[in-house]
């Protein structure tokens, strides 16, 4: 049997290295991130709504990731109803990682949008979500291409476009950019140059953006 | 009468027991903080950490990860401490219900929420290798004079 003394510091350590490591995992989970990110419009944004409106949301997202699906829904709704005082622009941010067809649906977005139909492929994909989310890469491929078709888009175009450099260093620098000003997670909204927590709903957001244009009234 | 251990192998079962309680103890701390709604590059998407079957009988699954690996931690160190073999019984006893579990978890990730955390593989990992050390342990004779030397 080992004396006291080192039985005390061996149990000392392991309490030290014990509450060390959790105050580490706390301050993960806690600590803000500081975002210096492109949060004003660029030339190259795909914008919706007024272009002469002061208030501009941007939002960085997935194709793949179910909140930014349910965001789509909520997003629309906005557009509709506020859509003459504000812009919304839409950027990449495909999570790699964890969602192996998102980079794929942001090409298949760019590549329409080659053809002028970048929001048509934006909503056809969202839309669709649960369902090609489940195929293999090249099945995706395929369903986008169809889904090219019904927008009555060039379909050999369309998949040149969607293989070209061009359009895949498109998406990867959105995402290089999102990744290098902080961000790691989606969607991730940036109202007037603001980062904001997502809100919980439709309501909450319909306000927020109510006072945002309120604002640029007075 | 229970067997002695290699030194090798509980410390191993020290070291991927505090890489699981780390773990969950960040899964356990963004269930309660409330960490954003929507995907995380690393995290995944919060679809697995708030679907209805993170928690069971109100206690967040994480937590209970935490405090499982947090429990074979502890039993690992007072072997080491006492060399009282108890906890030695209860070592492979837990970690085979820490691997059944993790392999409920994992069905539940493929085929009924159709989303997969990272966070919640890397536990499934964890308590594998534990599950695998333990058995180790169990199905290995070394020879007492061995370890009387190696402990």
């Amino acid at each position: 049997m080992r004396k006291a003394g080192e039985r005390f510091l061996f149990w000392l350590v392991v309490v030290i290295v014990l509450v060390g490591a959790l105050y580490g995992v706390y301050r993960a989970v806690s600590t803000p991130e500081e975002i210096p990110l492109p949060n004003e419009l660029t030339g190259e944004d795909w914008i919706k709504g007024n272009p002469d409106a002061e208030v501009v949301l941007i939002e960085y997202s997935d194709f793949q990731c179910p909140a930014c699906a349910s965001f789509y829904v909520i997003v629309e709704e906005i557009l509709d109803e506020f859509g003459s005082h504000m812009q919304f622009a839409y950027r990449h941010f495909p999570l790699k990682s964890i969602h192996d067809k998102a980079s794929l649906a942001g090409q298949a977005a760019e590549a329409a949008g080659l053809q002028g139909k970048f929001w048509e492929m934006y909503a056809e994909i969202f839309e669709n979500q649960a369902m090609w989310k489940q195929l293999s890469v090249n099945d995706a491929e395929n369903y986008f291409t169809k889904y090219a078709a019904n927008l009555d888009l060039d379909q050999k175009q369309f998949i040149e476009d969607l293989n070209s450099s061009k359009v895949e260093n498109l998406v990867e620098a959105e995402f290089k950019s999102a990744r290098e000003g902080g961000l790691n997670s989606t969607p991730t909204f940036f109202l007037n140059g603001e980062k904001i927590e997502n809100p919980k709903d439709l309501q909450e957001f319909r306000t927020l953006i109510r006072n945002a244009i309120e604002q640029t009234n007075t | 009468m229970s067997k002695l251990i290699p030194k090798w192998l509980i410390w191993a079962i020290v070291a991927v027991a505090f890489l699981g309680f780390i773990d969950a103890s960040y899964l356990t701390l963004v269930h309660y903080m409330g960490a954003e709604l929507g995907c995380t590059e690393w995290g995944s998407c919060n679809e697995v950490t708030t679907s209805e079957y993170s928690v069971i009988f109100g206690i967040p699954m994480a937590l209970m990860g935490a405090l499982y690996y947090l429990a074979v931690l502890i039993l690992a160190l007072v072997y080491i401490d006492t060399k009282w073999k108890f906890p030695l019984k209860l070592i492979p006893i837990a970690t085979t219900f820490g691997f059944l579990f993790s392999l409920g978890l994992i069905y539940l990730q493929l085929f009924v929420i159709h989303a997969i955390c990272l966070y919640c593989m890397f536990s499934a990992g964890t308590s594998t290798i534990l599950f695998i050390l333990s058995m180790i342990y169990l199905f290995t004779r070394p020879s007492e004079q061995v370890d009387k030397l190696q402990v």
